[in-house]
């Protein structure tokens, strides 16, 4: 008797596991070998995944800066992508929100290939000294201009931390396909950018050593 | 030497033994309070930079740049001399026994009213040395101190309460753990607790300073926070390195000219995508991490189970799809089983995939430093996919 096991998945994958002459369990079996491939969406072409290019190319960048992904989840309409400031002396870690761009066709076509990113620095409050936790508690938060970027930096605490805030747009087509000046390009911005951030926190009142 | 505050500024914590506690005054109003013989030269104060109460008529110095006080009283002059003069404490039997189970000089509470107060007087360490005392109200009771005349002139005195004055009430304290208030035994102290709100940092000099803090205790608070830390540093290593190692791949097929086109995660497993921009060739990667947690990594090391997938668009996928279909599947052999390497199809896109599944140690390419050897795993990840296409082409063919 000939077993037609459905596939698992409302995805478009067909696969030869679809008939197993002398299977006991073949459901579990099937649905492992096309787990991977019915993962991910269909796609017309390249230029859908530009969103996850960007994605791409950021991670890629900040390891050029020595800063390892240590989580990636979703974050409301963006994707949170965090980083650990390995080696930085002020900073703790790096998080970047990419901003799916929103509405329907015609805003994605003035958009274009724009993508922004939602950049905090954090550094975080290692001292033990009850005197500078107390002042880091009582400390408020505060805006300055970015010198290196045309921005705003928003620096507040939150529990032991001091996080600052920015947002820069990329144009993805000036970094992907363009080789190592694309990146290169890439890496100047986020180092700009973050020491900018780095330096916001060095402004704050609450500031006090970190680890 | 003291660090004095302004004359007028109204810092100076005062406690006396008729009347209790007094509050905060200037210097300059309890020298008229010491001249109207309100305040007796031995009753105690306290200014923020003290580690202690401390007698009046030890600290003349309080009263040395303030102008003499218009209408001193008859027996001023006496005052002065205390003030001046230091004599030794006064006799233990000098002292009234009731003294002993006045509320108001108790171990500072632990729990503090609403604004912090200054450090209790020391009178109630002497008090735990004394078994007729009752101690019912006390919950902790610290090592008598030696050669601190206070404590015993302060045991044996009439009973010393702290009564809100009328310039400046002050909230009874507790005086036992049942009877503080609700916050106050909470594990985090709320800000309200600690009086940390707005309109406190305007008057922030009315708070006293905290007493400082011991610091053998305060080095053992260092060390338990360190310690924390590093326990803390640990395990978020062992949760994330996964994730790494997910950055890792990605940054090193990027460098090898694919593009990253899908990135997604169901919780336990992340699934990768990329393409090449010239061939349209797909890699396809699934990794999950085998050893999450920190007990299991240090046993057996950060493995990760990957799943690795090369595929192209071939034409003619009708008939290569059929092919793949006929060949046996009995059900015996498990498809995925490690190092086994499986053909596969999507429909949709046209592209066929051969796909292996390793086991992969994390530590060799992520260190515990979390410096990464993208080189390594660079030459790694293309040897796969050297491989994969190499057997995707022979079965095409």
């Amino acid at each position: 008797m000939r077993v037609c096991v459905p596939c698992a998945r409302t995805s478009t994958v067909a696969s030869a596991d679809f008939q197993f002459p002398l299977a006991k369990s073949p459901t579990a079996q099937a649905v492992v070998v096309r787990d991977l491939i019915s993962q991910f969406r269909q796609k017309a072409d390249i230029h859908e995944s530009r969103y996850e290019i960007g994605i791409g190319e950021v991670v890629r960048a900040m390891a050029r800066l020595g800063y390892p992904t240590v989580s990636f989840r979703l974050q409301g309409e963006g994707q949170l992508v965090q980083f650990r400031a390995v080696g930085h002396p002020t900073l703790y870690g790096v998080h970047v929100v990419f901003e799916r761009p929103s509405g329907g066709a015609v805003t994605r076509a003035m958009v274009g290939s724009r993508v922004v990113l939602r950049i905090t620095a954090e550094a975080r409050c290692r001292s033990a000294d009850s005197a500078v936790l107390v002042r880091l508690a009582r400390s408020s938060a505060h805006r300055e201009s970015a010198e290196s970027f045309e921005g705003e930096i928003r620096v507040e605490r939150e529990v032991s931390s001091l996080l600052a805030h920015t947002c820069r747009e990329i144009d993805l087509d000036d970094h992907v396909g363009k080789g190592a000046n694309g990146t290169r390009t890439l890496v100047g911005l986020l180092r700009t950018t973050i020491e900018a951030l780095a330096a916001a926190i060095g402004h704050h009142k609450g500031l006090s050593p970190v680890r | 030497m003291l660090d004095l505050p302004d004359p007028d500024n109204p810092v100076v914590h005062v406690h006396t033994r008729a009347h209790g506690g007094l509050g905060t005054l200037s210097r300059r109003a309890l020298d008229a309070r010491v001249h109207a013989g309100e305040v007796a030269p031995d009753d105690l104060f306290w200014i923020s930079g003290l580690t202690e109460w401390c007698e009046i008529r030890h600290h003349p110095e309080l009263f040395d740049d303030l102008a003499p006080v218009s209408q001193a009283p008859s027996g001023s002059s006496e005052v002065m001399d205390a003030l001046t003069d230091r004599p030794g404490p006064r006799p233990v039997e000098t002292l009234e026994p009731e003294l002993l189970d006045s509320p108001g000089h108790t171990v500072a509470s632990v729990g503090h009213p609403s604004s912090p107060t200054p450090p209790a007087p020391s009178a109630a360490f002497s008090l735990a040395e004394d078994e007729s005392v009752s101690f019912a109200h006390r919950t902790w009771v610290p090592e008598p101190i030696e050669e601190e005349p206070i404590e015993e002139e302060l045991t044996e005195e009439e009973p010393i309460e702290d009564e809100p004055t009328e310039e400046e009430p002050i909230e009874e304290e507790p005086h036992s753990w049942h009877e503080l208030p609700p916050d106050a035994d909470a594990l985090v102290p709320t800000d309200t607790a600690l009086g940390f709100d707005d309109e406190s940092e305007a008057d922030e000099n009315e708070f006293p300073a905290p007493s400082p803090l011991d610091p053998v205790l305060e080095a053992v608070f260092t060390e338990l926070l360190e310690a924390t830390w590093d326990y803390q540093e640990a395990h978020e290593f062992a949760g994330c390195v996964d994730e790494v190692f997910l950055g890792a791949i990605m940054t090193s097929v990027l460098d090898a000219g694919r593009l990253l086109i899908d990135l997604s995660s169901d919780g336990t497993h992340h699934f990768l995508r990329f393409e090449h921009p010239e061939d349209n060739s797909r890699v396809l990667l699934r990794l999950t991490h085998l050893t999450g947690n920190l007990t299991t990594s240090r046993v057996q090391g950060h493995m990760a189970s990957v799943v690795v997938g090369y595929g192209e668009r071939v034409s003619g996928f009708g008939d290569i799809w059929a092919r793949l279909s006929s060949e046996p599947r009995s059900g015996l052999v498990p498809r995925e089983q490690p190092g086994a390497l499986v053909a596969d199809g999507d429909v949709a896109s046209q592209y066929v995939y051969v796909q292996v599944r390793l086991y992969l140690r994390i530590d060799d390419y992520v260190a515990a430093d979390w410096s990464i050897d993208h080189d390594r795993l660079r030459d790694h990840l293309s040897a796969c996919v050297r491989s994969l296409r190499a057997h995707l082409y022979g079965r095409l063919r």
